[in-house]
């Protein structure tokens, strides 16, 4: 019993390990992705990730789909005259060697029209193409509404 | 203390401010927008404004006094900014562990003809289990709004959404409330959990230090 217990533990961490922490694809390194929960008829969702461009040559987000909502784009969270507003990113640039971090209150992947709910522990794809690495296919953890950061204990 | 009496008068200094820029009906002043820190604490009167709360009980402003309240105004359809700060405000609500008992955070919607008790109801407990979401007529909320010198406006509907999918720009505040329904703190957007929760700390120290020597 002991024994099972051990080797389901040992099994569990290794999925954490090797889980859904970071895709790769080229010099692009998409890492922590994860949404939040949405509540009752909300038709929008959020999206948080950290890119980073391991390259030499600076890198550009280009597009972004998935098949859990209609469109999907960069927004970023702006302050004009005390209030808090938000408006469409064309394209993020990541430059060489660097490291562009989607997180709440700033840059984030907006979904909008969403096909369902998101429900906290379900994960879905999502597709970010890059100019010179191309697409690269990610899983987004579906955090709770009340997450502030993709690790549980922050 | 010397320095219970200089903050007292600072308070007092802040209160007038806070009144001056209520009674400016042009709130939305680039001056006390950018400022930090010294930025000017609302006053909140105590007009007997009635909200529904999020199990459909009726609540009126005056069942807070004497209770200090954290507030935020915001709407459930908001993805990024509302759950950011009430995540933040519930952080520093569990950072204040038991001291969190005499405060009493509430969530206020300017979205009521969406934000039904039902809806609040499901959103709410995902942050804080003590979280009070309130929602109301429009009129209540848009004078509560006023009140706090919270700004809101609606934006149309993006292309190829329904009307019912709008979203708002919004100001980002939450405030700290005393007993005596008067502001004691603005914590701006994005603000960190643990400087909230520790000038919370220091607000309910001064104020039982006060207290328990019978006052100035």
């Amino acid at each position: 019993m002991k024994l099972i217990l051990l080797s389901s533990a040992l099994i569990l961490g290794i999925t954490g390990c090797a889980g859904i922490d970071g895709f790769r694809q080229g010099d692009v390194l998409v890492e922590t992705p994860w949404a939040r929960a949405t509540a009752g008829r909300t038709a929008t969702g959020v999206v948080y990730v950290r890119l980073r461009n391991l390259g030499a040559a600076p890198e550009r987000l280009i597009s972004i789909a998935t098949p859990v909502a209609a469109e999907a784009a960069v927004h970023e969270t702006t302050r004009e005259q005390g209030m808090m507003s938000m408006r469409r990113v064309n394209s993020v640039e990541l430059p060489a060697d660097g490291v562009v971090l989607l997180k709440p209150g700033g840059l984030h992947i907006m979904l909008m029209r969403l096909r369902a709910p998101l429900e906290e522990g379900e994960t879905f794809p999502m597709t970010l193409t890059f100019k010179r690495a191309g697409p690269v296919t990610i899983q987004v953890e579906v955090r709770d509404l009340g997450a502030i950061s993709p690790h549980a204990h922050e | 203390m010397g320095s219970g009496a200089r903050g007292t008068r600072a308070f007092l200094v802040v209160c007038m401010i806070g009144l001056a820029w209520f009674a400016n009906p042009g709130l939305a002043t680039p001056g006390v927008d950018d400022a930090r820190g010294g930025a000017a604490v609302p006053y909140v009167q105590q007009r007997g404004l009635t909200f529904t709360d999020h199990t459909g009980r009726a609540v009126s402003e005056r069942d807070f006094s004497g209770r200090y309240m954290l507030v935020f105004f915001g709407y459930t359809h908001c993805p990024d900014v509302c759950p950011g700060n009430l995540a933040i405000m519930a952080a520093a609500m569990r950072e204040l562990g038991s001291m969190g008992e005499f405060v009493q955070p509430l969530f206020i919607t300017f979205d009521p003809e969406r934000d039904t008790p039902e809806v609040l109801a499901e959103y709410v407990p995902h942050f804080h289990p003590r979280l009070m979401g309130l929602t109301g007529s429009f009129e209540e909320i848009a004078a509560a709004a006023r009140s706090y010198g919270v700004l809101f406006e609606r934006n149309d509907a993006e292309e190829g959404a329904t009307a019912s999918e709008y979203s708002l720009r919004h100001t980002a505040r939450t405030y700290l409330i005393g007993p005596d329904g008067k502001g004691v703190a603005i914590f701006e957007h994005d603000s960190n959990a643990k400087e909230m929760a520790a000038e919370i700390l220091g607000v309910l120290e001064r104020d039982r230090v006060l207290s328990s020597t019978g006052g100035l």
